[in-house]
């Protein structure tokens, strides 16, 4: 008898993600898809059974690898922020809301705080991709031959630029999950983000602020002021544990920068107007990070089975999917590949 | 003999004067005989009974009081009232099985103003206009409350009167457009808008809020700027143009027009669905110029792979 442990990733679980990336550990930011899958989709409960019972791990730094693996995607006001369904889609319910698709010059509108209520980043930079460095990338993605160029094998053919960005290429999420001063023991969580904006933005920019793209459930707020804005939020957002106490002096300095034209804490000004943040109503719409796949996992040989700490297989034990690691694929192509070649061995062996 | 016990909280733990508040009693080791009969009885420190209500069975053996919902009171403070859980005894007589204290603050309402539509820049000694609306932290009607704008020299530069009406898609923001005069220099410049005094049984705290202000000279030259779609060649409605300090929108032909004094500025433009540009322009006399914004491309969504 042989166990195939396909049960998806880890991206959805904050705390076996965070074993590689430690910010991550946010409960609030969910894998993609999360409205699809449910809490128990890629919650590496298939990883963890398969280590109770010695399995070793591969291909854990891989999920550093990709900008696709953690991005802060072109969406407000929900939770799944990576997708985008609309009533009539049956996971419509878990989400509730659509959100609001963001062009990326559309975020000179708006200012982006943490859960004090603190801006952290240059939010015209906050959701921009940056190229993965994906073999045989060449030139663009910081590799030096591209496609059949390429020697396999050949360690000549990895550019330093391409180590270096492996490790240092998307600062706008790892701004974003770091800890402040709202951070609290034992789990020192970064707390949920917002993009505050008033009525001039909408009006301005045109945005759709109403159901399905946004809705009454806790992800974006409308206030007749700043302080009750924050004061909602604080009672009504399932993650926001602490007051966003630094909220109304944020928009205060940032109405003075637009005045200014110049934004010394973060560099906007450059590339695209600012704008004041002063017409009623006001609002707050979630921005939410995703871990979007996983790469580390089960550790696998080639007939994709189960490998312990010591090197050995596992009897009986097989994996692949986002369930195993390494590979450095992700998705539907990798589980249908692991899926053919696993079952292969699996009728072998019973043979 | 079990031993009945209660806790009751409340919410939330600081409220408005005057406000509604919701208090649950939460009551534990009551025997079935005593629950049918009990009640709920909240009283304040003099003992008079403010409110009651029935208690239900949980599911975990407990019982819980429905919402009880109470007007705060009107005057600031710290208070405790008494949560107690009653059963009915012999005759009229009633016995109490447990009791509770909760404790509470009542503040006073917090005034909560903000300012806006104020013009990014005001020549020297020229009229102009801004909006001031107050909202009160419970919602009270402030229709003809008095407002004063105070210059930087702490001299009374204006007053106002709110409105009757509630400003669009808010709640309780009472407002007022307000008309004054730029000061006779050129500059940075800023006012305070105070509330006045409360003509209210209720005890409010005034509040204020700082207007700022860009006093600038004259204008010497007019600048056209035309912002187009670049693979339409259409014209953009809604684009803003910014030469800081300032700043205009196109019109239906994509036609802004600022005046502004001579000098180097970046004339810098966006449109709703465009990338932003910008480009440095010296102004020394009338001048058009023309913007061609690229379209932004939709974000590229990855499903399942």
């Amino acid at each position: 008898m042989a166990v195939f442990v396909g049960s998806g990733g880890h991206g959805n679980n904050p705390q076996f993600r965070s074993m590689f990336y430690p910010a991550f550990n946010e409960p609030a930011f969910v894998s993609s898809g999360w409205a699809m899958l449910g809490p128990l989709g890629q919650d590496a409960s298939g990883i963890i059974a398969g280590m109770r019972i010695g399995a070793n791990l591969a291909g854990m730094q891989q999920n550093l690898g990709l900008t696709q693996t953690f991005h802060i995607p072109r969406r407000l006001a929900t939770r799944d922020s990576y997708t985008d369904m609309l009533p009539g889609h049956p996971t419509f319910p878990f989400r509730r809301s659509t959100g609001i698709p963001m062009g990326l010059a559309s975020y000179q509108h708006l200012i982006a705080v943490n859960q004090v209520g603190k801006r952290f980043f240059n939010e015209m930079d906050l959701a921009k991709r940056y190229d993965s460095p994906i073999w045989p990338g060449g030139p663009r993605a910081g590799a030096p031959h591209h496609s059949l160029k390429h020697v396999q094998g050949d360690w000549r053919n990895c550019h330093p630029s391409w180590v270096k960005q492996m490790y240092n290429s998307y600062p706008a999420v790892d701004a974003a999950l770091a800890m402040n001063e709202g951070s609290q023991p034992p789990h020192y969580y970064s707390g949920p983000l917002w993009a505050i904006f008033d009525r001039a933005t909408v009006e301005r920019d045109k945005w759709n602020i109403n159901p399905p793209f946004t809705a009454d459930n806790g992800y974006f707020f409308s206030a007749d002021t700043i302080d009750e804005l924050a004061r909602k939020i604080y009672a009504r957002h399932e993650f926001q544990r602490v007051p966003l106490k630094h909220l109304k002096e944020t928009v205060r300095k940032w109405n003075t920068y637009v005045d200014e034209g110049s934004d010394p804490d973060f560099g906007r000004g450059k590339d695209a107007p600012m704008h004041k943040i002063d017409k009623p109503p006001f609002y707050a719409a979630s921005i939410c990070p995703v871990w979007h796949d996983s790469y580390g996992g089960l550790r696998i040989n080639g007939k994709g089975q189960v490998i312990d700490t010591q090197g050995d297989v596992i009897p009986g034990l097989y994996s692949g999917g986002e369930a195993s690691g390494g590979g450095n694929q992700h998705g539907l192509g990798r589980a249908l590949v692991h899926g053919y070649i696993a079952g292969g061995a699996i009728v072998q062996e019973r043979a | 003999m079990k031993h009945v016990s209660c806790t009751c909280t409340v919410s939330p733990e600081e409220v408005d004067a005057g406000a509604d508040m919701t208090l649950r009693v939460r009551v534990t080791g009551l025997r079935k005989g005593d629950a049918g009969g009990s009640h709920v009885s909240i009283r304040n420190r003099d003992g008079a009974e403010l409110a009651n209500a029935g208690l239900d069975p949980s599911d975990d053996g407990t019982y819980e009081s429905t919402d009880i919902v109470l007007t705060a009171p009107r005057e600031a403070g710290e208070y405790v009232y008494r949560a107690a859980v009653v059963a009915p005894a012999k005759g009229d007589r009633t016995r109490a099985l447990a009791s509770a204290d909760v404790h509470f603050f009542v503040r006073p309402h917090e005034s909560q103003l903000n300012v806006w539509d104020v013009p990014p820049t005001v020549v020297v000694g020229e009229r102009f206009t801004f909006k001031v609306g107050v909202r009160c932290s419970a919602g009270c009607d402030l229709h003809g409350y008095g407002l004063s704008i105070v210059s930087h020299g702490r001299m009374r530069a204006g007053a106002a009167k709110l409105g009757r009406d509630i400003w669009p898609g808010t709640d309780a923001l009472y407002f007022t457009e307000v008309e004054a005069e730029a000061p006779a220099a050129i500059g940075q410049h800023s006012f305070e808008v105070r509330t006045g005094e409360w003509e209210s049984e209720l005890p409010h705290v005034p509040g204020a809020v700082t207007l700022a202000l860009r006093v600038v000279g004259p204008p010497d030259c007019e600048v056209t700027v035309e912002v187009v779609d670049r693979a339409q060649q259409t014209p953009i409605e809604g684009a803003v143009v910014v030469l800081h300090p300032y700043r205009a929108t196109t019109d239906a032909d994509g036609i802004a027009k600022l005046k502004v004094t001579k000098g180097r500025y970046d004339v810098m433009v966006s449109g709703p669905g465009y990338v932003s540009s910008s480009i440095a322009t010296e102004v020394a006399a009338d001048m058009i110029t023309r913007a061609e914004l690229d379209e932004e491309p939709p974000e590229e969504l990855e499903y399942g792979y």
